[in-house]
């Protein structure tokens, strides 16, 4: 053959956005239209189909469907990630918000205090949680909570082992201290910080998730809002709030904001460098 | 509020009561009371997402618009008041989305007669966000307005709309109108991103009063028009834009594939690849695209150097898909250094091998063990001349880890190796025997037919059984329909799927009966299989119960068999096709709209019109409006 780049239909661009957007909540505009096939080649080729819209068709008829679901959703979410992203929101929420948390979970009989990082992807932000809780004096017992749709994402967040490119923002003294070094520049977090982090699979779409997992003090989301389209965003907004406690927290990524809602039931929470939400105590 | 009166609209919203109680509430009590409580009702609407906004829809639309209207006109006047005017703005969109022909007329009215001007703004922002295409005359009259906010806000509007019958007034404004209006037209111009604003963009890309908008507007038209366009612009010097321009054409490639890419715009790149380094990491996607464009060595290294980071991926496959061909070299030297997720991406983005290329890198990406890189990597091997690949694959088939990527290779090699393939049909490697049989499907040779037969009755994958049935299907023959026939049967609905796959494959007419008994299957993907192949053996004779699926629940399977329906006889059907243009899924329809011009009588055309003017998705009018334009033209 000369060239084996085959066509993108209008018609097939429309479906698989359509399907997308509906099944995962993840928007491919006009201007994605080349990356979203990209995206979709590699599973065409495993699958040895002719056209994107076998593909299309195999992904919603196929007996076996949902396996195949799970092979390509890797390929339409950007998982990268890595240690200590966005320092100054954390910094916050270890110094304004996690000192609050304890102390309130001391008067409750000293029930763990739960945070959730939300399409947590391969677990950096979660492992980040866990040892930001452990830094300093003794807490109330803390769980962390990593919630992916992604089950390969998950299955490697679990192994608790990272390359040095996940490790980027970690200076060497952290990086001794969080982690044991491996042959071939592995790095793999710490026991001490892998006690207590758990990973569960879930749709921030859906609100399976909310009804299973224990009311969560603090809900990291960050940076994956960015894919949603609108109704996509509120919906997990909505799942996300009914999540919390009242009184609970959310941090978004840094440039992502609930603006783009015309209305929202969290209050604002503003500190240099960081805008956050709190949940009313009423709820 | 929650005055006595009107305490059930409180509650209603709450959930408490029923519509009917909030809305007899209503019905009965004072102006004053109505002013109130709708004021409460309006800031729910407005909240999106919440239940509470959901209600207060409902209840709007529920009530009579004759005494809500001009309350609602009333509050877009509201200067001092921006929170009522916005929520008034969004409860008239809903309610004209909502079909509500009493405020399109209103609204109507104001945008043509309104004195404030600010009203007509608001009037035909309403227009734009309720997305109703009976705005069109309206928006497009207000086009001709006297006040350039008013005729941009009905620009904009148009552009919410998408529907391209507004192609020819927005052009006459970007031609003439005031400057205001011609920034607010070239910009819809965009959102449009037809084939046909292209050259009027350029017009208006070359006239400094206009260029600031018709360039970055050129940027969103998907067509390899737009792209030749903006070549033209810098080689004649857009210098006041060139970035501008430069990111257009990132744009454009972003949309359409790099295949139209002019060689002229390539040599200009090179030139002015300091431009594209000078933008910052959040221009990275144009950027990577650009530079690929140039591929220039140095490009070339930083395109490399991103390939390190995984969130960098998309950027750089595109970026590699964009190289000339001549630079692929250096790429493919590279290919080892990648990681995975680059590679796979990068693997695909490169269409084809030159005939003198040095394979190896490529060859060496067989031995991975992930199977999508191995398949990537033979699909790019492929399009190597089968004597230069031949050797190559033979002496990998000898080596344990390449073995699995050289079957990948040889189930790609046309023509189709088939005696290569049928030996491996023996490996004691389940995926190598998996990809054999999947090559056999291109083989369609009676002399594959027995080794085939034989794999089937010795194995014991179910994987590669499924493989198996559909190369038999290919080669034909009688024995083949029987096993499938089987297959159809099985209790794995699995096997089922794949039998009525492999005998859509088949071209042979014993293999309707069973395909027609599978429409009855109890699972849906099996049935969705049995309509996609009854389309391709196209005997006429499936034509109506293939039709009958066109009311099945799902509209999934609506579709499929819809698009089957075009390969058999859709005159014979004509009423369920006609029911199908008024589903309400609008694949369905847009499906039933190619039916309806292959049947081509005058109902038929008088219903693709229709559509082509009134359907609520400005995707199916606009197809509509193709497929009448095409049957014109034809």
């Amino acid at each position: 053959m000369d060239s084996r780049k085959r066509p993108f239909s209008d018609d097939e661009f429309r479906q698989f956005r359509d399907w997308i957007a509906g099944r995962f909540g993840i928007s491919y505009g006009e201007q994605k239209r080349e990356m979203l096939r990209a995206r979709l080649e590699p599973r065409r080729a495993a699958l040895g189909l002719e056209r994107y819209g076998d593909l299309l068709f195999h992904l919603k008829f196929h007996p076996e469907r949902e396996a195949e679901v799970e092979r390509l959703l890797p390929h339409l979410t950007n998982n990268e990630s890595f240690f200590f992203r966005e320092r100054r929101t954390l910094e916050v929420l270890d110094r304004e918000v996690l000192p609050d948390l304890y102390r309130r979970a001391a008067t409750q009989g000293d029930r763990p205090v739960r945070i959730m990082s939300a399409a947590c992807a391969t677990g950096e932000e979660a492992y980040t949680l866990a040892m930001l809780s452990r830094l300093g004096e003794r807490r109330p017992p803390v769980r962390i909570t990593g919630l992916d749709v992604d089950p390969i994402a998950l299955g490697k967040a679990r192994t608790a082992t990272f390359g040095v490119h996940s490790l980027r923002g970690v200076p060497d003294a952290e990086r001794r201290r969080h982690f044991l070094h491996e042959e071939g520049d592995r790095w793999v977090v710490r026991p001490e910080y892998r006690d207590g982090v758990s990973f569960v699979r879930g749709n921030l779409l859906s609100d399976d998730w909310v009804r299973s997992c224990a009311a969560q003090d603090v809900i990291f989301c960050r940076n994956v809002l960015i894919y949603f389209g609108d109704t996509a965003f509120q919906t997990v907004i909505d799942n996300i709030h009914r999540a919390l406690r009242p009184g609970g927290h959310l941090f978004l990524g840094h440039a992502e904001t609930l603006r783009r809602l015309a209305a929202h039931p969290f209050e604002v929470i503003r500190q240099p460098g960081c805008v956050f939400y709190r949940k009313a105590e009423g709820w | 509020m929650a005055s006595a009166p009107t305490h059930n609209v409180r509650a209603y919203l709450e959930g408490d009561v029923p519509l009917q109680a909030a809305v007899a509430d209503l019905a009965q009590c004072s102006d004053a009371d109505l002013d109130a409580a709708l004021d409460e009702v309006l800031t729910a609407a407005a909240g999106r997402g919440e239940p509470d906004s959901h209600r207060a829809h409902q209840l709007l639309a529920a009530l009579p618009m004759e005494r809500i209207g001009p309350r609602l006109e009333a509050r877009l006047r509201r200067d001092d008041d921006p929170g009522a005017r916005n929520a008034a703005r969004v409860a008239m969109a809903a309610l004209v989305h909502g079909g509500s022909a009493h405020l399109i007329h209103r609204l109507d009215h104001l945008v043509r007669e309104e004195e404030d001007d600010d009203v007509r703004i608001f009037a035909a922002t309403v227009l734009g966000d309720a997305g109703n295409p009976a705005a069109l005359p309206i928006l497009v009259d207000a086009l001709r307005d006297p006040n350039p906010n008013v005729v941009a806000a009905a620009a904009e509007a148009l552009a919410a709309l998408r529907d391209d019958r507004a192609l020819e007034p927005l052009c006459a404004v970007l031609a003439s109108g005031h400057h205001w209006a011609r920034l607010a037209a070239a910009e819809a111009l965009g959102a449009l991103g037809t084939r046909e604003a292209v050259d009027p963009l350029l017009a208006a890309a070359r006239d400094p009063e206009a260029s600031l908008a018709a360039i970055p507007a050129l940027g969103k038209i998907p067509h390899p028009r737009a792209l030749a366009g903006l070549a033209e612009l810098l080689e004649e010097g857009v210098a006041a834009h060139e970035g501008e321009a430069w990111r257009s054409v990132a744009r454009v490639i972003a949309s359409v594939g790099p295949d139209t890419i002019p060689d002229a715009l390539r040599a200009m790149a090179r030139r002015s690849e300091a431009i594209f380094r000078k933008w910052g990491p959040e221009r990275r996607s144009d950027t990577a695209l650009l530079l690929g464009l140039s591929g220039t060595p140095a490009a070339i290294d930083t395109l490399l150097e991103w390939a390190e980071d995984e969130a960098a991926s998309d950027a750089v496959a595109a970026a590699i898909g964009t190289l000339p061909e001549a630079a692929a070299g250096a790429i493919l030297e590279r290919l080892g250094e990648m990681p995975d997720h680059t590679l796979r991406l990068a693997l695909g983005a490169l269409r084809r091998l030159p005939p003198d290329t040095d394979p190896s890198p490529v060859l060496e990406c067989l031995a991975s063990t992930d199977p999508e890189i191995r398949a990537e990597a033979a699909e790019l091997l492929a399009t190597l001349p089968v004597r230069v690949l031949e050797p190559a694959v033979q002496r990998l088939l000898e080596r344990p880890e390449h073995r699995r990527g050289a079957a990948e290779v040889l189930a790609r090699m046309r023509p189709s190796p088939h005696e290569r393939l049928t030996d491996l049909l023996l490996d004691e490697d389940e995926e190598v025997r998996r990809t054999a049989a999947r090559g056999l499907r291109a083989c369609a040779s009676p002399d594959a037919l027995d080794s085939i037969r034989a794999a089937l009755d010795r194995e014991t994958s179910r994987e590669v059984v499924r493989e198996l049935l559909i190369a038999l299907a290919r080669c034909g023959g009688e024995e083949a329909i029987d096993d499938l026939g089987r297959a159809i049967e099985d209790p794995d609905p699995g096997m089922r799927f794949v039998a009525a796959e492999a005998m859509g494959r088949s071209r042979d007419p014993r293999a309707v009966a069973p395909l027609l008994a599978a429409l009855s299957d109890g699972h849906a993907g099996v049935r969705a299989a049995a309509l996609r192949a009854l389309g391709r053996l196209g005997d006429p004779a499936a034509s109506e119960p293939v039709a009958d699926r066109m009311r099945t629940e799902e509209p999934d399977l609506r579709r499929v068999a819809g698009e089957s329906l075009e390969h058999l006889a859709p005159d014979r059907v004509l009423d369920s096709i006609r029911e199908a243009a008024r589903d309400p899924d609008r694949e369905v329809r847009i499906v039933a709209i190619d039916l309806l011009a292959l049947v081509g009588d005058e109902e038929s055309a008088r219903i693709v019109t229709e559509l082509s003017e009134a359907d609520v998705d400005p995707v199916v009018r606009r197809h509509a409006r193709e497929v009448a334009r095409s049957r014109h033209d034809g």
